[in-house]
């Protein structure tokens, strides 16, 4: 009776199965911008080859980001309707705490603590497009990690200050906004980055099932669980248009 | 049992129908939402149709006395529309169709308004002309049967709902603003001033509402304060004239290139009174049929998706787990249905 769970909030379409009895399988899949053309294929592929069914589900987890705005309605939306048809109960973590939880539990193949004595905190951050990053602080706890900063929306040319008045201690960076800006990370000081090619850049689904009690929790209404955005909508194309047509005011 | 869901633009919508009886039809309107905006904005399009998605769902099946699992087929709006408001539809209609081991019709938006011909009561039986005409699209489509279409005619530019909306802000009036230009323009003279009618040549079927919203923009920049307060009526009743005569022309000439006696009305532009009664007397002196749905299936609403998926094919369960969304439809870029029908001079 496993979980799925479902991460969308950037190119990889992260899906995990998992219960009370540890994670069955997972996959982290190169979608770009197709989440919604390979949500579904890739999470019958996953079941199948675990001999599951879609009726086999008991749970659904969703990442609810921050991240690309259209990826995350596609995954919400999906994890939505799937919790709604099959009446299970449906519950969205944070994709910055799954990429936190991520850095802290060592690459995939080779699942070391980086860091056991815990002397660096874990900054994940994601691309928010636009030349800015989505990036949280957390600090390790025994049972997994907790958010010691707000999550924040920066250039990263800024990111340096903002750690200094949050933390005195270094930290460990990993994800896709900071493989973004490589460089820009590799000369901060304050700032660890992870080794380019290293698995813990991308969002595990995994990560999500752990912190959903491993697929057993409080489920949440459905109409609770939406994308966190950050940034507020902007009226891009109304100002478009007024630029078009000044007269409309 | 169908359940159709139908999220283009700016209204969330989703309908239960089993065989040919419609049991609901919920529409979640978000205009007083883009009001502040004077506009959709789509990025609150979309953040709106994924707060709303499962409960207007909920509802639908509440008021049809249904059960998810009572579904055999799910139908959702696919193209064209905003990108980001069809994609919240489509994802939430793939997952609930693939839990359910439902089956899945993708349907075209203007297939759909076509089909809100088809519901009862009365439907009109093709060949027919459809002019379909609301805030977001204006096309004349030729139906020659039940679950096809041809588009021979469409907007170059802004859509007609649009012209009116901005034509109405424009005289000051608030968004959207068609309907207030519609009570305005009721006690004007039509005849008051003429505004271009862009287009106009009788072989063309496309249409242009660009150039007549402009000119009266300069029309009131030149008119004096007293002469715009004197005759409000008089210039809403000029600018919506010449707005749904083009329709009207186009679409009687669309009627008389393709030899059909028959003209259908869809979008939420039908609802305009002086295009109503125009169009009415038009086809009553040609001895045309006119058959225009009731109000609440000519605005966008999913119980139109629903009637529409009745006369599609299901898709493979292949193709329809990759299912994307289109947000120009193929229209303009040469898909299926982009075939320009060419009259004959
Ligand atoms: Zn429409």
């Amino acid at each position: 009776m496993p979980a799925l769970a479902i991460d969308t909030a950037t190119e990889i379409c992260g899906l995990a199965l998992g219960g009370p009895g540890g994670v069955i399988d997972e996959s982290a899949l190169e979608a770009g911008r197709s989440h919604v053309e390979m949500l579904l294929p890739w999470t019958l592929d996953l079941l199948l080859r675990n001999g599951l069914d879609r009726t086999d589900i008991t749970a659904v987890v969703a990442g609810t980001g921050p991240g690309t705005f259209t990826g995350l309605r596609v995954g919400i939306a999906t994890a939505r309707g799937l919790a709604q048809a099959l009446e299970v109960p449906l519950a969205g973590f944070s994709t910055l705490e799954a990429l936190a939880l991520g850095i802290a539990s060592g690459p995939v193949d080779e699942p070391v603590d980086p860091d056991p004595s815990g002397a660096m905190d874990l900054l994940p951050v994601i691309d928010a497009k636009r030349g800015q990053i989505f990036a949280q602080l957390f600090r390790r706890r025994e049972h997994g990690v907790e958010a010691v900063s707000e999550i924040l929306c920066l250039n990263p040319g800024d990111l340096s200050k903002r750690l200094a008045a949050l933390t005195g201690r270094r930290a460990m960076a990993a994800g896709n906004g900071a493989l973004a800006h490589y460089e820009q990370f590799e000369s901060d000081p304050r700032v660890e980055i992870i080794n380019r090619d290293d698995s813990r850049h991308r969002v595990r689904a995994v990560h999500h099932l752990r912190a959903a009690g491993d697929g057993v929790f409080d489920p949440v209404a459905l109409t609770k669980v939406l994308p966190v955005y950050v940034r507020e909508p902007d009226a891009d194309k109304t100002v478009l248009m007024r630029k078009k047509e000044p007269w409309l005011k | 049992m169908i359940l159709a869901i139908e999220t283009s633009c700016d209204d969330t919508c989703a309908a239960i129908m089993k065989s040919d009886a419609l049991l609901s039809s919920v529409v979640s309107s978000q205009t007083d939402f883009h009001a502040r905006y004077g506009g959709i904005v789509p990025e609150v399009a979309s953040r709106r149709h994924l707060e709303l998605i499962n409960p207007v769902i909920d509802a639908a099946l509440k008021q049809a006395d249904a059960r998810l699992n009572q579904v055999s087929r799910v139908a959702v709006t696919t193209s064209p529309g905003l990108i980001g408001a069809l994609l919240v539809g489509v994802a939430t209609a793939k997952a609930i169709a693939w839990a359910c081991g439902a089956e899945m019709t993708a349907v075209n938006h203007l297939e759909g308004h076509i089909a809100a011909n088809y519901l009862a009561p009365d439907p009109m039986e093709p060949p027919f002309i459809c002019l379909i005409a609301s805030g977001g699209h204006t096309s004349i489509v030729f139906v020659p049967g039940r679950g096809s279409f041809e588009v021979v005619g469409q907007t170059l530019d802004d859509a007609a709902g649009e012209a009116l909306d901005k034509g109405a802000r424009l005289l000051g009036l608030a968004y959207p603003g068609g309907a207030e230009l519609d009570d305005l323009a009721r006690d004007g003279d039509p005849g008051y001033h003429q505004f271009p009618v862009a287009l106009s040549r009788p072989d063309n079927l496309d249409f242009s509402f660009s150039g007549i919203k402009t000119s009266l923009f300069y029309y009131l920049r030149a008119a004096g304060k007293e002469e715009i307060q004197k005759h409000r009526a008089d210039i809403a009743a000029s600018y919506q004239s010449a707005v749904v005569s083009s329709l009207i022309d186009k679409t009687l000439a669309a009627a008389g290139l393709l030899g059909c006696r028959q003209i259908c009305l869809s979008g939420g532009v039908s609802a305009n009174s002086e295009l109503r009664r125009r169009l009415a007397d038009a086809c009553a002196g040609r001895n045309i049929g006119l058959r225009i749905p009731p109000p609440e299936l000519c605005t966008d609403n999913a119980a139109m998706i629903a009637s529409a998926a009745r006369f599609l094919p299901a898709m493979p369960v292949d193709d329809f787990l990759r299912m994307g969304a289109i947000a120009s439809g193929g229209f303009a870029k040469g898909g299926k249905h982009a075939r320009r029908w060419k009259p004959v001079t």
